[in-house]
């Protein structure tokens, strides 16, 4: 299949009618180890200091402005994750109302963020590196990715065998050392209870599907990725994922329109209540936000929104909100880490949201 | 499959005779040792010996997997139990030296052995020497451990001539 031809399957998918919108965003890692060094579990600190110095060395010759370095060294592995996916998510829930333009307090938000690249040092492997898209483009995702892993390997060897490909920690990485995933938010599928049919069926195709943050309550956001990484070429793994959303669209369709025929009213009331809970939040309390609630409320919306159920006017505050949730959970690690330059960066923003809110 | 005694991975799969009923066991090399072991005491009748003797093998089977875990890489110092306990392998020489325990668990996982993606833009590199160089960087952290700097001066010079080697190369 053509680039061409995967693009416009995909678009087609994306763009479609309302009920359609399945696809938060997309993401693509490498995985990749420094040849001539143990990995990272049975390096020394010396050696685990070293590969951070070699590879932000290169990192940074990139020049590459969009390149984001996430230094996340100090947070658990859970709540990495959750912080990286949980900004995607709350960006994209109600990424239809930036198209609003009378709508100036999203401006902060509405920064046209269509890929970024990302780099982490010494976790599982030496090097991951990846390109998270707000949108499902994965193919481009990936000639920014190839691109940059060529030109970092022009002045670093990585553990490379000609039969088993890159050489990972895990052997489940092995080969490609690729995962391609695509953020899906499947409420209907899940509250009729199909997630599990329909991921059993994919799973036999060599796609996986999770929930986005490893757990049951997470709003009915999943994360479709390859399964394997060894024996095939980069550009097929990527398109057997694209290839499964069409698939889950059509059964979430599907679900979406069961839930309407018989549940309508009900549906409509969830979405109203969660739609003013949300709109409750305040940014100052934001330490005791319960996450498996909002995130639930969250799902809700965004169905409220796909199906129209919802006035859209109004809710750019929650996205604001939800700005300053992620600033506010950042400023509390930078000030952990002592950073007290972010802090301040962070401060400032905090306070820029805040302002716009209250005008 | 589960072992039918606990929670591990069965990998025995025993036919037993006890009286004229047959009875399938899909145990874990553990609880297999163990059932093999009370099985063991003599007793008369040609349906044990006959027993013993299909046992005989799988105790030898169990004998073997000890020895696979306690099969430790030269360069790294990981143990295969270490792997199979993690799910990570110590270092990249591991994919050579477990080649043969790695197989049949890729086949698994990817349906696959063969890398058929992209290659390193420069090209592959001498893996013997970068396999090397660990082993020395390793061995250069005990002797300086043990203070013997004088060794720690020869494998200094000769992970400077590997690195130097593969810059102009």
């Amino acid at each position: 299949m053509t680039r061409f031809e995967v693009s416009r399957k995909v678009s087609k998918v994306v763009d479609g009618n309302l009920e359609a919108d399945i696809v938060i965003g997309s993401r693509i890692r490498l995985a990749r180890n420094i040849a001539g060094l143990p990995f990272v579990d049975h390096a020394t600190s010396d050696q685990t200091a070293h590969i951070e110095k070699v590879i932000m060395h290169e990192a940074e010759s990139l020049s590459d402005p969009t390149i984001v370095f996430y230094d996340l060294a100090g947070l658990e592995e859970l709540e990495r994750q959750f912080v990286l996916d949980l900004e995607r998510v709350s960006r994209a829930v109600l990424r239809k109302d930036q198209d609003l333009s009378s709508q100036p307090k999203a401006s902060l938000l509405s920064e046209p963020v269509v890929s970024e690249l990302s780099v982490q040092v010494n976790e599982e492997d030496h090097l991951r590196f990846s390109v998270t898209r707000n949108d499902c483009d994965l193919l481009s995702a990936w000639e920014l990715l190839d691109r940059t892993d060529d030109r970092i390997s022009q002045n670093i060897d990585f553990a490379f065998d000609s039969q088993r490909g890159f050489l990972t920690a895990c052997p489940a990485n092995l080969g490609t050392g690729l995962k391609a995933s695509v953020m899906v938010h499947l409420p209907a599928l899940a509250q009729t209870r199909q997630t599990e049919k329909v991921f059993r069926t994919l799973h036999k195709h060599g796609i996986n599907v999770r929930g986005l943050f490893n757990d049951e309550a997470s709003g009915n956001f999943f994360r479709v990725s390859n399964q394997l990484t060894l024996g095939l070429t980069e550009s097929d793994l990527i398109t057997k994922v694209l290839d499964a959303i069409p698939v889950i669209n059509r059964f979430e369709c599907k679900a979406r329109e069961f839930v309407l025929d018989n549940n309508r009213d009900a549906l409509r009331r969830d979405v109203q209540v969660a739609y003013e809970n949300l709109g409750r939040v305040d940014v100052d309390q934001v330490r005791e936000i319960e996450w498996a609630n909002t995130l639930r409320e969250l799902s809700l919306v965004r169905l409220g929104v796909a199906l129209e159920m919802l006035d859209m006017s109004k809710a750019s505050q929650i996205q604001s909100m939800f700005e300053s949730v992620q600033l506010k959970k950042r400023l509390d690690s930078a000030i952990a880490d002592e950073n007290y330059q972010l802090a301040a960066e962070l401060r400032d923003r905090i306070r820029e949201i805040g302002e716009g809110g209250q005008s | 499959m589960k072992c039918q005694k606990c929670q591990k991975q069965a990998t025995f799969h025993i036919t037993d005779l006890t009286g004229d009923e047959l009875l399938a066991l899909h145990l874990c090399p553990d609880c297999a040792k163990q059932y093999l072991k009370t099985d063991e005491t003599p007793s008369e009748g040609p349906m044990t010996n006959a027993l013993q003797k299909q046992l005989k093998p799988l105790e030898q089977a169990a004998e073997d997997l000890r020895e696979l875990d306690s099969k430790v890489c030269p360069i790294c110092g990981i143990s295969f139990f270490e792997f199979r306990q993690a799910g990570r392998l110590g270092c990249p020489h591991d994919y050579v030296f477990f080649q043969a325990e790695l197989e049949p668990l890729l086949i698994n996982v990817h349906g696959q052995n063969h890398h058929v993606g992209k290659q390193p833009k420069r090209g592959v590199r001498d893996t013997e020497s970068q396999t090397e160089l660990i082993r020395l960087r390793r061995e250069m952290k005990e002797v300086v451990e043990q203070e013997d700097y004088e060794r720690a001066t020869e494998i200094r010079d000769q992970i400077r001539s590997i690195e130097e080697g593969q810059q102009s190369g």
